[in-house]
C-alpha cells in the first residue's frame, strides 16, 4: 500500500492537527510529572556512569564453571607433586627387607640359629618372664 | 609534560562526559512525548512514568554505546515492549480478579478519560484553551479505543515524528505493516471524531 496515494487532503489535514495537538499536550504536563521525568533521566544517567566506572575486564558467566574446573585440576596436580615419596609403613617394610638380605648375606650360617633355637624362641615369645629352656 | 597514559585517561573521561551529555540531551528531548505515548496506552500516570523510567535505564544500560542516531527507534522499541508487558500483566490481573469475584469487574482504568483530569494546564487563553482541551480529550478517547498496534503506529508517527522505517524498527514489524496500521488508525480516528472534532 502506498500511503501517500491513499491519504486524502482531509486525512492530511486531520493528521497535522492531531499531531500538533498531541505535541502541544507535552508542553502542558504538570509539575509532578515533569519532576518524575527528571528523576527518571537522572536514574538512567546514573546507570550509565556506574557502567562506565565498572572494571573493564569481567569474566563472562559462562566461563566460571570451566575456570573452577581448571583451578581444581591445578590444585590436585600440586597436591600430588608435593606428596611425600611413600608412607612410613612402606618405608619400614623396605628397611626390614634390607635387614633380611643382610642377615642372609652374613657369614653366620643357618646352623648357628639351629644351635640356639631355644634362645631365639624365647626372644620371640610374648612372655619375657620365663627364661629360655 | 603529562604522560601518554594520563592523556589517554583524560581523553576517556572526556569521552565519557560527552557520551553522558549526549544521552542526557536525547532523554530530555524524548521524555515528555514518551510519557504521553505511555500514558495514552496505559491510561495511568504512575504506570506511564514507571515504564518511561525503565525504558530510559534499559537504553543507558544496554545501548548507550550504539550510535546516537539509533537511540530513538531503540528507545521506542524498549518503551513499547514495556507498555506491552504492563498491559499483559494488567489483563491477567483483571481476569484473576474477575474469576475470584465471580463476575465481570468494572475496570475504572478502561473508562472514558476524565475531561477535567485530561485537560491540559497550559497558558490561560480561555476560548482557544477550552477548544483545545475538548479536542485533546476527544482525541485521547478515540486513540484509547484503537487497537494497540494502530495506536502505536499513530503515536510514533504523529507525536514522536518517526518515519516509516524507524516506526517499523520500534514496533518490530515490517514497513508495510506500519503503513497499514497507520492508515487504519487515521481512518478510524476520523470516523470517531469527524462530527465532534472542534
Amino acid at each position: 500500500m502506498n500511503r501517500e496515494d491513499e491519504l486524502t487532503p482531509m486525512d492530511a489535514a486531520f493528521e497535522q492537527r492531531a499531531g500538533a495537538l498531541l505535541r502541544a499536550g507535552t508542553d502542558a504536563l504538570d509539575g509532578r510529572v515533569r519532576s518524575r521525568l527528571t528523576q527518571a533521566r537522572f536514574a538512567a544517567l546514573g546507570e550509565l556512569e556506574r557502567r562506565a566506572s565498572a572494571p573493564r575486564f569481567r569474566i563472562p558467566g559462562a566461563w566460571l564453571p570451566a575456570g573452577a574446573l581448571a583451578a581444581a585440576a591445578v590444585l590436585a596436580i600440586a597436591v600430588w607433586v608435593a606428596q611425600p615419596a611413600g608412607p612410613p609403613a612402606a618405608a619400614l617394610a623396605e628397611v626390614s627387607a634390607v635387614e633380611d638380605a643382610e642377615l642372609l648375606a652374613s657369614n653366620d650360617g643357618p646352623e648357628l640359629y639351629a644351635e640356639d633355637a631355644d634362645f631365639y624362641e624365647w626372644a620371640g615369645s610374648d612372655d619375657p618372664s620365663g627364661g629360655p629352656g | 609534560m603529562p604522560s601518554l597514559a594520563a592523556f589517554r585517561a583524560a581523553a576517556a573521561r572526556e569521552g565519557s562526559l560527552d557520551a553522558t551529555r549526549e544521552l542526557e540531551q536525547f532523554l530530555k528531548d524524548v521524555e515528555r512525548r514518551a510519557f504521553r505515548i505511555a500514558e495514552i496506552a496505559l491510561r495511568n500516570t504512575d504506570d506511564a512514568l514507571d515504564v518511561v523510567q525503565e525504558a530510559m535505564i534499559q537504553l543507558a544500560r544496554t545501548y548507550a554505546d550504539r550510535p546516537s542516531a539509533e537511540w530513538k527507534p531503540l528507545f521506542h522499541r524498549i518503551l513499547q515492549n514495556r507498555i506491552h508487558d504492563y498491559q499483559r500483566r494488567r489483563r491477567t490481573r483483571s481476569k484473576v480478579i474477575a474469576w475470584w469475584t465471580g463476575g465481570t469487574r468494572e475496570d475504572d482504568e478502561d473508562g472514558p478519560p476524565d475531561p477535567i483530569e485530561a485537560a491540559a494546564s497550559g497558558e490561560p487563553s480561555p476560548g482557544t484553551r477550552l477548544e483545545n482541551e475538548q479536542a485533546m480529550a476527544a482525541l485521547e478517547g478515540a486513540l484509547r479505543r484503537l487497537p494497540d498496534r494502530q495506536q502505536q503506529a499513530f503515536l510514533l508517527r504523529s507525536l514522536e515524528g518517526l518515519d516509516v522505517a524507524e516506526t517499523a524498527a520500534a514496533m518490530g514489524c515490517s514497513e508495510g505493516s506500519v503503513k497499514t496500521h497507520y492508515f487504519r488508525a487515521l481512518k478510524s480516528l476520523r470516523e470517531q471524531l469527524g462530527e465532534h472534532w472542534p
